[in-house]
């Protein structure tokens, strides 16, 4: 495309949205309110994943050793080498009682010399771990007596995640699917107001691109404009919330920091720009069969 | 210039408007196209531009065979035809000046090119001075010599005029008529649809008649109906 060419479609896209003006409002707020509440499930369902994986991290698996054991260290590098372990932590006998002790308050739990604690390794699980089979391999570790873990909470805790991934992802591509719709459809009524232009321009020999390419700038700058809206609205709303909970701050750990800003302004300008464009596609498509 | 072969255009909905027209227009030459309301006039003209496409038969402008060209073709090949249109089809928000040279620039026309043909294409029909109004600031003949100027405008080899004497009184249309024989003399192959007994009986061209989809007539030099 000549360089005239392309500011002849950016001219007549720009001067489109001036025309139609409360159309173009109209499309503004629609796009930006649906990019918006996609934006705002990204981040529930972000930081709901997020707070498994906190929780997740705090799973310990205490792998107790048999008595006669005399060379943990080959034992711990066996453990480590086990699919989805993150670290070993060695626990020998007297650190056991002591945690022990400190955890029931009472200094003289055991006697001197009959601390019946075995050692131990404590594991700490990758986010990808599967338990079952991890339980069923370290148990099969030679001079592994036991493996202990809180079975109740590591199956709630493994439902959750799974439950979140599977509802926050439907969430987000039923969003994504909606707002393709309103775009589509708003974009629809600024073509329907302009089809006799089109109708025109094609019965006096434009070609097809030539036509689309306003439109597909309109939609794109809208698109790009909406995404622009939503993230400031997300970006203040977000940075309000996390300032009015930084008391709770402990027991609700929100996601935060530029890596997260990045990502968002990243889904939602591509998500802008891409529906923005498709919706001017779609919606020409019936016109241009002139 | 124009061929067409049993050319047959059958609707959706049922309404045979063309029934195996066969016919030949040579390069040059000013053909009326007559007939009742309903007789398909503006579905053949709508054919050539391929804003419709056949039943079946064949339809062939400039030795081309329109059911064989792609999107991009077809765009070219309406850049060879200039069309008046029934209904005029102005654009309500642009000038006189703007609807003539919107149709240069969505075919990429040169930008210098523009304005010295838009302004001289507007002499010709006599519109220098309304260059600036809008169409709803124009009367019926005005609109319609805005609709003469921008079918012009690209130097088309084939016209096709959909009654562009229709709703016009007899000065304004014999206006319009001196305009279509000077554009004719110049070289442009014409096509006319038309109601208009009078000027049909008076300018004595090859005369095409269709009567219910069917072609019922074709004289040269021939008046609006049979007998005159
Ligand atoms: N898009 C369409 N869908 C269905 N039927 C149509 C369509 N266009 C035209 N027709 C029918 O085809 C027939 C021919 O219509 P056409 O417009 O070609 O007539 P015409 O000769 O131009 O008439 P007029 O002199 O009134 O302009 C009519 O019966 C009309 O109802
Ligand atoms: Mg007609």
């Amino acid at each position: 495309m000549k360089p005239r060419t392309f500011f002849y479609f950016l001219r007549e896209a720009l001067r489109g949205l001036v025309r139609n003006r409360v159309m173009t409002l109209t499309a503004l707020g629609i796009i930006t309110i649906g990019l918006f509440l996609f934006g705002l499930f990204f981040l529930l369902t972000a930081n709901l994943h997020h707070l498994t994986v906190l929780a997740w991290d705090e799973i310990e698996i205490r792998v107790f050793l048999e008595p006669t054991v005399k060379n943990p260290e080959k034992i711990g590098a066996e453990l480590a080498a086990l699919p989805g372990v993150k670290s070993v932590k060695y626990v020998s006998k007297a650190e056991g009682a002591a945690s022990l002790e400190k955890m029931l308050g009472n200094q003289n739990l055991f006697l001197e010399g009959e601390n019946p604690l075995p050692a131990a390794f404590n594991l700490s699980l990758l986010e990808t771990a599967d338990l079952q089979s991890l339980v069923r391999l370290a148990s099969a570790v030679p001079g592994v007596e036991e493996v202990v873990f809180k079975q109740d909470f590591v199956r709630f805790l493994e439902i959750a995640i799974r439950l979140i991934m599977v509802f926050g992802l439907a969430l987000l591509f039923l969003t994504a699917f909606a707002v393709l719709y309103i775009i589509i459809n708003t974009i629809q009524l600024t073509v329907y107001a302009r089809r006799r232009e089109i109708e025109i321009m094609k019965l006096v020999g434009a070609t097809d691109s030539f036509v689309r390419w306003p439109f597909l700038l309109e939609g794109i700058i809208l698109g790009l404009l909406g995404a622009g809206l939503a993230l400031l609205i997300l970006k203040e709303g977000y940075a309000f919330l996390i300032q009015k909970i930084q008391f709770y701050r402990r027991f609700l750990p929100l996601l935060s920091g530029p890596e997260l800003e990045l990502i968002l302004m990243a889904v939602l300008l591509g998500m802008g720009l891409f529906f923005g464009g498709l919706g001017s596609h779609v919606s020409l498509k019936r016109h241009l069969k002139v | 210039m124009l061929i067409a072969k049993k050319l047959t255009k059958i609707f959706n909905n049922g309404v045979v408007a063309l029934d195996q027209v066969s016919l030949t227009v040579q390069k040059g030459e000013f053909v009326f196209l007559v007939g009742p309301s309903g007789a398909g006039k503006s579905t053949f003209l709508n054919l050539i531009i391929r804003q419709e496409v056949p039943t079946s038969g064949l339809i062939a402008v400039n030795r081309q065979n329109l059911a064989y060209l792609k999107k991009r073709e077809i765009a070219y090949l309406r850049r060879n035809i200039g069309v008046i249109f029934q209904d005029y089809k102005l654009l309500p928000q642009k000038t006189v000046y703007e609807n003539v040279a919107f149709a240069l620039e969505v075919i990429e026309t040169k930008a210098r090119l523009i304005r010295p043909r838009v302004y001289a294409v507007l002499e010709l029909v006599g519109l220098l001075n309304k260059a600036n109004l809008l169409p709803s600031e124009l009367s019926g003949g005005e609109q319609q010599r805005v609709c003469l100027a921008r079918a012009l405008v690209n130097r088309p080899l084939l016209l096709l005029a959909d009654e562009p004497t229709g709703n016009l009184d007899p000065d304004t249309s014999w206006g319009i008529m001196e305009l279509l024989l000077e554009v004719n003399r110049r070289g442009t192959t014409i096509v006319m649809a038309t109601h208009n007994r009078e000027i049909v009986d008076h300018m004595r061209r090859r005369v095409i008649a269709l009567d219910r989809g069917k072609l019922v007539r074709d004289t040269p030099k021939g008046g609006y109906t049979l007998e005159t």
